[in-house]
């Protein structure tokens, strides 16, 4: 019931968002406020391995903001649909170095380097926006939900039924969670696209003070 | 989207008997093929469900696949050539690497948990959907096709 009331609060929050011409995005997950710090949710320190075999961890994105989700390759059902949302996101964003793209594989067994090196290049993306990742299969499951998909759902009736959700979550530049979209929905990544711009200009008149 | 079956299924029975009243002589020479156009019209409408359901996650609403991983339908010279086989792989899935278009593709494509008549209903609506004019695929030729679908389909 009270991931029901968060998550209920998360898309008011969303949907408010929206209507706001300014203003900053929201920080999500778990917020502690201390005498003088506000302490925002952040992700883990992470390490993983992308469709290069090159190691990514928090630092790749250390300028940059990130769209990350969680999928795989043989997948039917809705990571399709995820991947073809994410593509506007990579299309849009192409050009921006401060804009990268992080995609979690939940079956490394089948997904190995060399399969989502395949994958990502016949989707057409280069490997410096588009990261396709593998690891340890809890270690990304651990990953997933303690640090991104934690904030939406905490149940998990289904081992993987949440994390295997079609969320696409937007990282900012200090591992702060500031947004959670549903990646099947098409107007929800216009959402979520607006949102970038927004975050980025955060950061741009932080800059210009 | 049920109502307007109820409609065509209606109109078709009333088309079916059009033919042996006597009050309708002048639609005898017509009946038929009005009646394969009602029965077309039936399975896309039906099938155009199915492939929502089924197939538009991989091939996209609008038929075109998605790059290089998922192939068209929209188009498709693997498909249009050879509807038997289009049938089997519908039913049962397959994981051969394939050549559409001249794009080599290499997903596993899973089978579906549907009857023939389904299959005969989504193969008619993807047969002329998007410019595609394979014209009514019956459920009896798909009866026949998936009886003898070869190895690996």
């Amino acid at each position: 019931m009270k991931n029901l009331a968060l998550l209920l609060s998360l898309l008011i929050l969303i949907a408010c968002d929206q209507q706001k011409s300014s203003g900053r995005l929201p920080f999500l997950g778990n917020t502690i406020y201390e005498e003088n710090d506000t302490i925002y949710h952040t992700i883990q320190d992470f390490q993983l391995v992308d469709q290069d075999s090159s190691i990514v961890t928090n630092e790749t994105f250390a300028n940059q903001v990130y769209v990350a989700d969680f999928f795989f390759t043989s997948c039917p059902t809705i990571c399709p649909k995820m991947k073809a949302q994410m593509l506007r996101v990579y299309e849009k964003f192409e050009d921006n170095d401060q804009v990268a793209i992080l995609s979690h594989t939940i079956d490394p067994t089948y997904d190995t380097v060399a399969l989502l090196k395949d994958y990502a290049d016949r989707l057409g993306v280069r490997s410096d926006k588009w990261k396709f990742v593998t690891g340890d299969q809890d270690y990304i499951y651990d990953l997933a939900e303690q640090s991104y998909i934690s904030l939406a759902d905490e149940d998990g009736d289904a081992p993987g039924g949440f994390v295997h959700s079609g969320a696409f979550l937007l990282v900012d530049k200090d591992r702060r969670i500031r947004g959670f979209y549903d990646g099947t929905v098409p107007e929800q990544v216009d959402v979520l696209l607006y949102d970038i711009d927004k975050l980025l200009n955060e950061y741009q008149a932080e800059s210009d003070k | 989207m049920k109502k307007l079956t109820y409609i065509l299924l209606i109109s078709a029975l009333a088309v079916a008997c059009g033919g042996s009243t006597s009050e309708k002589p002048e639609k005898e020479a017509s009946s038929l093929s009005s009646r394969d156009e009602i029965r077309l019209k039936q399975y896309q409408v039906q099938g155009a469900k199915i492939y929502a359901t089924y197939c538009a996650n991989c091939h996209q609403q609008d038929g075109k696949g998605l790059a290089s991983l998922y192939p068209p339908l929209a188009g498709s010279d693997y498909l249009l050539e050879d509807m038997a086989r289009a049938a089997c792989i519908v039913k049962n899935g397959q994981s051969k690497e394939i050549v559409v278009n001249g794009v080599t593709y290499n997903q596993m494509m899973p089978g579906n948990p549907i009857t023939n008549l389904e299959v005969a209903e989504v193969l008619t609506f993807i047969g002329n959907a998007w410019g595609n004019e394979a014209g009514l695929i019956g459920v009896k030729d798909v009866d026949k096709w998936i009886d003898a679908c070869g190895e690996g389909y």
